[in-house]
């Protein structure tokens, strides 16, 4: 596959790398450590939860995710956007960090980019650093970058080819919303709200914000709940790449 | 969806030589092709050794059942045409082949087989559940079956006849769905005969289903000129009617097909057509213009079907209640084919059946649908159609959810819900495409089935009027059908309220100007039928009676100019076309009368009247 700049997308082209903790050896890993506070982690950690615990997010009745993300792996995580600037997930002023996993010609998904959108506008401001993940191995930047006009995506978009945030964040579909807080905790894995009941099952509109109510409980530092849901839409294949 | 206006909207008058009614919906009449059979792909699921693949086992079902829409330019959101498309969906392809949310399909098999059916077997969706789980095997692509062939243009070849929406609609990103109707004018020159129609719509991700239907009288034009956008809304669409009894649906995927031969339906200069879409936000702005492609023959038609509706309109479901359910039957007054269906109910629609009992007691389902969906509505046909001996009994079984667990209800919390034409009201329709085996059974079904749309309209007529006695729609229809059923003298006090009640109505004065005819008041009469033209100069069919009368009194000349009148506003109107020959043909004017005539017969060639009076005339013009 080639990138918009006429380069293959291969190896450290990939747009998405994972950070220090996980592969980078030791000397890497006491750097990042060393610029945690800088990231502004842990400032919102709720004295009830300890900033040290691993959740896995996984939706009921999903398969077992393909990784147990750690709390340093999410703070430690490094992303490359479209433009091939590579960010750290978390900022210094990020109180949270919401990723949306997303196929680009998955129905359902589409239609909720404008919800996804508006999310961003309104808790941006608010501390939430809102990415969206596509994870179509078989999309070009190009397209990515046409969809992202298209569906009027603001916010900073990944391409997540190799699925290393989906392996990370347990991703089964699309659209799911992951809020990770910034001690690195995962708070809430799921829906974005319940107006798809099943696979061609909808409402004629949503009855129930769980993502805008996971966050404004993130960000009044209250507990999520429930703090995973099942997510409606396309499943994410593990080999899809 | 349908609604068919020559029964609400009420019936005509026709003369001859003595006064009858009539209903226009006896004219033409026909129906739309029926598809090519769908042919079914066995999949073998053990395929060779080792777990099905796709080559051997699932590209021969997904070639088969899925490729027609999952490619490029049609209405499903990706392409299924690789090893990489499926794959890459595995997981998603068989839940929704497992739930039998695709292929789109909503009728159970029942006892006769239906045309055009998308529905794997068991056997197939087991064979795409085991290679889902079984690690997806490729295969060898050499035993690949090829693509089957698919048009991207014209379904049919090229039309004669296209006609586009002039401006496009702009759909908004995101929202409830959208129910609109886009109204099309049709360049048309002279009358001709239709054998097809095609809908293509140019951004078919939005369309997720659509009718294609006419309006003959520029209602549906007033309608969309009072709203600023292309089209109104509406999920219903209001003064449009389905072409001469014919169903013209569309579906994603859905194959465009001509007549058979002697089924054509006519088409006449003046007419609109009106496409009616369910449109569906997808997240991003949209646009759609469709494009509607007339096949035409020179081919009248010989065969005539006719179209029956069994529907409750007293439809109220409490709030809460999750199996309420509606039941309607009517009887055949002689024997017929039943040659397709439509089912139509709104979001608290949970089960349809649609049931056929024989006089001999033997029940058949002619339609059983066990989970209706609004979003894949359409119609159905038969591969072969049933013949139903006279004596049966169609029956129309449908069953609401009002309750929170049917997640479509379109109140939260749940509300009563009555019959109405909004999509948060309900409806429970089923209509019959019915071809009677005989020309006399087909007057008797005719008569039959007029007899009981009246009383239908009658009792709607009466529950109306119990929420608003001032409604002075319901009080015509309940005196056209009170006209009709009863007579002159039952209806007039109806008519006389209604007039009253609104004084500066123009059809409340010329349905009492018509009863009062009907009943020998000619004096009186005429004053209505002026007090209609005071009001609307062009009402039409007041110009037809002022017609009449004269010609009842023999005043030739007079009643020339007052057809001539009728016909300049509505040109293809058979009755005026058939008494202004009638005068010609009285004032010795063989040739235009006969003219006259033959046009008349185009419009309505089912009329035996007409007809034996054509003879006369053709006769009495070789003697000369
Ligand atoms: C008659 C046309 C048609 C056929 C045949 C058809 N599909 Fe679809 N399919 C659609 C449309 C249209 C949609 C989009 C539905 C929507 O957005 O409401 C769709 C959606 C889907 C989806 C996405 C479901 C979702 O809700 O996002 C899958 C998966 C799918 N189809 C698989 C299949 C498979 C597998 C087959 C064959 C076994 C098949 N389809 C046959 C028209 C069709």
């Amino acid at each position: 596959m080639v990138d918009h700049r006429g380069r293959r997308m291969r190896g450290n082209r990939v747009v998405v790398r994972s950070g220090c903790g996980r592969t980078l050896p030791a000397v890497a890993l006491a750097m990042c450590s060393i610029l945690l506070p800088l990231c502004g982690c842990r400032r919102d950690s709720t004295p009830s939860t300890p900033s040290v615990s691993l959740q896995a997010a996984v939706p009921p009745g999903d398969a077992s995710p393909a990784s147990v993300s750690t709390d340093t792996a999410w703070l430690e995580q490094q992303v490359v956007d479209l433009d091939g600037t590579t960010h750290r997930l978390f900022r210094a002023t990020d109180r949270a960090a919401l990723l949306v996993f997303f196929l680009q010609d998955c129905p359902i998904a589409n239609a909720y980019a404008p919800r996804i959108e508006r999310i961003h506008q309104s808790y941006g401001p608010r501390g939430i650093r809102c990415l969206l993940v596509q994870v179509d191995a078989r999309a070009t930047i190009d397209q990515l970058r046409k969809h992202a006009v298209a569906y009027g995506l603001t916010m900073p978009v990944m391409h997540d080819r190799q699925h290393e945030l989906v392996k990370l964040a347990g991703a089964t579909v699309s659209p799911q919303a992951v809020v990770i807080d910034a001690t690195g905790r995962v708070r809430y894995s799921g829906r974005i709200d319940d107006q798809y009941v099943e696979l061609g099952k909808k409402r004629p509109a949503a009855t129930r914000h769980d993502l805008t109510d996971a966050l404004e409980s993130v960000l009044a530092g209250r507990e999520v709940q429930p703090p995973t849901t099942r997510a409606v839409g396309c499943y994410l294949e593990s080999d899809a790449h | 969806m349908i609604r068919d206006k020559s029964v609400s909207a009420g019936f005509h008058l026709r003369v001859v030589f003595a006064l009858m009614v009539h209903f226009l919906s006896g004219c033409g009449g026909g129906r739309e092709a029926v598809e090519p059979e769908a042919v079914e792909t066995s999949a073998n699921a053990a395929g060779q050794g080792g777990g099905p693949t796709f080559a051997h086992d699932v590209g021969p079902i997904v070639f088969q059942h899925c490729a027609v829409c999952h490619r490029p330019g049609e209405g499903a959101p990706f392409e299924l045409l690789t090893y990489a498309d499926v794959a890459s969906r595995a997981t998603q392809i068989a839940e929704v082949t497992a739930t039998r949310y695709m292929p789109p399909w909503l009728p159970e098999p029942g006892s006769h087989r239906l045309a055009f059916e998308r529905r794997l077997t068991e056997a197939q969706i087991q064979t795409i559940q085991a290679w889902a789980a079984n690690g997806k095997l490729r295969g060898d692509e050499a035993g690949l079956p090829p693509l089957p062939e698919m048009t991207t243009g014209w379904q049919l070849g090229e039309p004669d006849l296209v006609v586009r929406m002039d401006r496009a609609f702009e759909l908004p990103a995101e929202g409830r769905d959208v129910y609109r109707n886009f109204v099309v004018p049709i360049p048309l020159e002279r009358p001709r005969w239709v054998s097809a129609m095609e809908l293509r719509p140019d951004n078919r991700r939005v369309v997720h289903h659509a009718f294609l239907l006419v309006s003959h009288d520029g209602m549906c034009r007033r309608l969309d000129a009072a709203d600023a956008e292309p089209g109104y809304e509406g999920m219903e669409a209001e003064g449009a009617e389905s072409p001469d009894g014919h169903f013209v649906s569309w579906q994603p995927g859905k194959m465009a097909t001509h007549a058979p031969d002697g089924m054509a339906w006519l088409l006449t200069p003046g007419t609109d057509l009106v496409v009616q879409m369910h449109l569906q936000p997808t997240g991003k702005p949209e646009s759609v213009q469709a494009e509607v492609g007339f096949y035409f023959t020179d081919q009248p038609p010989t065969r005539f079907p006719m179209k029956l509706a069994l529907r409750s309109t007293e439809i109220d479901i409490p709030a809460g209640v999750d199996n309420y359910t509606i039941e309607t039957r009517y009887t055949l007054p002689t024997e017929v084919r039943i040659i397709g269906l439509i089912p139509h109910a709104h979001y608290l629609g949970k089960t349809m059946e649609a049931l056929a009992i024989r006089p001999d007691g033997r029940e058949e389902v002619l339609l059983r649908i066990p989970a209706w969906d609004f979003n894949w509505q359409g119609d159905y046909r038969f591969a072969t159609p049933p013949l139903l001996p006279s004596g049966t009994t169609l029956v129309q079984r449908f069953t609401y959810d009002n309750s929170s667990a049917n997640v479509r209800n379109p109140h939260t919390p749940p509300q009563r819900v009555r019959y109405g034409l909004q999509s948060v009201d309900e409806m429970g329709e089923l209509w019959f495409q019915v071809e009677p085996t005989s020309p006399a059974g087909r007057a008797q079904l005719q008569a039959d089935y007029g007899r009981r749309a009246l009383q239908e309209i009658a009792d709607q007529s009466r529950r109306r009027l119990r929420e608003n006695p001032r409604d002075v729609k319901a009080i015509i229809d309940l005196g056209k059908s009170a006209l009709a059923l009863q007579g002159p003298a039952a209806s007039l006090p109806i008519l006389r309220q209604a007039v009253h009640v609104q004084a500066n109505s123009a059809s409340a004065h010329y349905y009492l100007g018509h009863a009062l005819l009907r009943n020998g008041d000619v004096t009186e009469a005429t004053a209505e039928f002026r007090r209609t033209q005071a009001i609307e100069p062009d009402y039409q069919m007041a110009w037809h009676d002022l017609g009449m009368i004269d010609l009842q009194a023999n005043r030739l000349k007079s009643a020339e100019n007052n057809f001539r009148r009728s016909l300049q506003i509505a040109p293809y109107h058979a009755t005026s076309l058939m008494n202004l020959g009638l005068v010609l043909l009285k004032q010795n004017q063989l040739t235009e009368g006969i003219q006259l005539l033959e046009q008349a017969m185009q419009v309505c060639p089912t009329d035996q009247r007409l007809n034996d009076l054509l003879q006369q005339a053709r006769q009495a013009a070789q003697q000369r």
